[in-house]
């Protein structure tokens, strides 16, 4: 890929990932989701995961699944909130740049 | 490796992390490998790399929490600053507190082992740096001579012009005038020359002996890059 993924943009990938499944899903499962889009190690996603989490945009919890625990990401209130926000800049930030390279003029 | 390995690795790098992160990474990697299933164990060992990669990926997001300066994906993957540079140092740094375990007195530890390192690093080495002192030793004795040397000409060629003046006067007054005109000729030049090497040596002691030992110095570190750092 040519273009960077900033921090934020991941977050936002993220939280989108997590937010379709409303029973929540897992690591493995994001990661894999995330990649349908851009390119990341299998590293990559943890920090941001536990970051998240601090913030408090996503919950956590463990279920039984196939006799041991699997832990569960959920998005939350406020991180649907942010989710919004994120939806609402790129929807302004993805138009003008498509705008641009298109050769139309700005509104 | 195995997945059994890295996680005891990755748990042994974690240790200077607190007990709740810790534990939170290891039950996400834990996790992401059951759910990956055994089929694709290998396949994410080799991505994740080492789990000194994956134990500075935690820590760097541990450290700054503000994600602005955090890192970007790029063409080549992931790409962080705080990362790459601080992996090689958390490699170094981490070998030996894995054999130490969980003791909490590392940095006293590496200390005495760095001093210890220094120590047999110079015992060891000592052929090199001790004929290295002594060149430049002589080097700078050396320069002094020739410093020494153009000082002691200049009076030499200070004194031969003032007999030649000298004579030449005397000729003036006893002998023919053109050996006068000659000889005080001579002595003018000799002067000249005179200046020329007091004003060399002048330039020597001031500008061109510390040119010698800064470049001395500059060599220096160019044969031992970075020692201090490195150390």
């Amino acid at each position: 890929m040519v273009f960077n993924t900033g921090a934020a943009l991941l977050d936002a990938i993220v939280l989108a990932v997590v937010s379709k499944e409303k029973e929540g899903t897992y690591g493995y499962k994001i990661t894999q989701d995330v990649r349908q889009a851009i390119e990341v190690s299998e590293s990559t996603l943890y920090p941001v995961l536990r970051r998240l989490q601090k913030d408090g945009c996503l919950e956590v919890y463990d279920m039984e699944c196939g006799g041991r625990n699997r832990r569960y990401y959920k998005i939350t209130d406020s991180g649907s909130a942010q989710l919004d926000l994120y939806r609402t800049e790129w929807e302004t930030y993805s138009s003008k740049i498509t705008m641009l390279f298109s050769g139309g003029e700005l509104a | 490796m195995r997945k059994e390995e890295f996680m005891r690795q990755l748990e042994t790098l974690l240790a200077d992390i607190s007990e709740e992160e810790r534990q939170e990474a290891l039950a996400y990697y834990r996790s992401y490998f059951e759910d990956a299933g055994e089929e694709n164990e290998e396949r994410i060992l080799r991505e994740l790399e080492s789990p000194e990669k994956v134990a500075a990926t935690i820590k760097a997001d541990l450290k700054v929490d503000s994600r602005k300066d955090a890192g970007a994906f790029t063409e080549r993957g992931y790409e962080d600053e705080r990362f790459t540079k601080s992996s090689q140092d958390l490699e170094i740094k981490e070998k030996p507190s894995q054999k130490k375990g969980w003791s909490g007195s590392d940095a006293d530890e590496n200390r005495t082992l760095k001093i210890a390192l220094i120590v047999v690093i110079a015992a060891v080495t000592s052929p090199i740096w001790l004929s290295l002192l002594a060149g430049i030793a002589s080097f700078i004795v050396g320069a002094a001579g020739l410093a020494f040397g153009f000082i002691a000409a200049a009076i030499g060629l200070y004194i031969a012009g003032g007999v030649l003046f000298g004579i030449g006067i005397g000729q003036f007054a006893v002998g023919s005038v053109a050996v006068g005109f000659g000889l005080v000729g001579a002595a003018m030049f000799v002067w000249a020359v005179a200046i020329l090497i007091t004003v060399l040596s002048v330039w020597l002691c001031g500008k061109g002996i510390p040119w010698l030992c800064r470049g001395v110095e500059s060599l220096w570190k160019k044969v031992f890059p970075g020692k201090e750092k490195a150390i």
